[in-house]
């Protein structure tokens, strides 16, 4: 279970502590990238989990990436990428995990949309996440209800591959899946109930970075869709 | 078809392709390669239409229309100078924090290594 914080010291004791409750078998690792607060403070004083700290800030995907190396070093076999901020809910986690083992599947995210949720999304988020559904069902011919969902379950050979992968997106998102899809990994969804992160702000919050977010992952998605392209016409490696 | 006619749309998809291939063969991040793209594309269209650059041109206020041009890309590379100095003082104060944080994690283990060859 990987859990990348950055400035999380009002939640982080809260989300820990339900994970430990919930789900008494799982490793948790923290990674803290570089947080500014007291949240290296607090992780100290936590010694049944496990800690990563980076000497600064580098940003989620890399942060998370980090987590990928550290789970390949210790052979872990799945792993759960879960966020720090309160908006994961812990028990929802084993609907995950069951589904992996059960279909073997590579990527399980936990889905926000699958079913009639009441989880509160702003226009221009529920915008994107309508057009990246529909990218994804017109060119990898597979319905991925919410690709921006942080919550997911990845099994070993995803993570290999996300550990040692060159320039791994700043984002990995809806560009990620469409990559794996693409590529032949078996990605599917679990519904699960989210929460409103329970304090501070999150990533996309203003209008300007999320369409900035925006524009990257559709240009990100395109770059993705010709480069496929290309090895379709035998043109590989 | 003058020589212009080719030449300079072919360029602007050379600068394209070059991008793509870059990022494609993982030799160029993803996020930096937006703003290339979007210079090959700029060069590709004024040079299909340079009609575009006279509109432009007026539309300033600014009587010679390759100098506009002039204008554009030297403000242009100015952004791009910035930016890039922005990133390497990033870069050289991560690489001190690293450099210390090595440091000590160093001095650390080496303490840790003496405290058990002194138990044993």
């Amino acid at each position: 279970m990987i859990i990348p914080v950055f400035n999380e010291v009002e939640n982080l004791s809260t989300v820990v502590d339900e994970l430990q409750r919930d789900l008494p078998d799982f490793d948790i690792l923290v990674i803290n990238d570089g947080s500014t607060d007291e949240t290296a403070a607090l992780l100290k004083t936590m010694d049944y989990i496990h800690t990563l700290s980076l000497p600064f800030n580098v940003g989620y995907s890399l942060a998370l990436k980090t987590g990928f190396k550290y789970a390949n070093q210790n052979h872990y076999d799945y792993i759960i990428q879960f966020d720090g901020d309160g908006q994961h809910i812990a028990s929802e986690a084993l609907k995950l995990t069951e589904h992996i083992l059960a279909t073997k599947a590579d990527i399980v995210i936990g889905s926000r949309f699958m079913e009639a949720s009441d989880y509160p999304h702003s226009p221009i988020r529920r915008l994107g996440t309508g057009i990246f559904k529909s990218l994804i069902r017109f060119f990898c011919r597979q319905s991925i209800h919410d690709p921006t969902s942080g919550f997911q379950v990845l099994s070993r050979r995803v993570v290999q591959l996300y550990a040692d992968m060159p320039y791994f997106p700043q984002f990995p998102d809806a560009n990620l899946i469409v990559d794996m899809i693409l590529s032949g990994y078996k990605v599917s969804e679990v519904p699960v109930k989210m929460r409103q992160r329970l304090s501070g702000k999150g990533m996309h919050e203003n209008i300007y970075s999320s369409f900035y977010y925006m524009m990257l992952i559709l240009y990100n998605i395109l770059i993705i869709l010709v480069k496929h392209l290309f090895k379709t016409k035998g043109e590989s490696r | 078809m003058t020589f212009q006619n080719i030449m300079l749309p072919l360029f602007g998809i050379i600068v394209m392709v070059y991008v793509f291939l870059r990022v494609k063969r993982n030799q160029f991040s993803i996020e930096l390669s937006i703003f290339w793209m979007l210079i090959g594309f700029t060069i590709f269209l004024l040079s299909i239409f340079p009609k575009l650059l006279d509109i432009i041109s007026q539309w300033v206020g600014i009587y010679y229309p390759p100098s506009v041009l002039f204008l554009i890309s030297t403000i242009l590379l100015l952004f791009v100078i910035f930016r890039q100095e922005q990133m390497l003082s990033k870069l050289n104060e991560n690489l001190k924090d690293l450099a210390q944080s090595n440091a000590l994690l160093e001095g650390r283990v080496k303490a840790l290594e003496d405290r058990d060859s002194s138990q044993v």
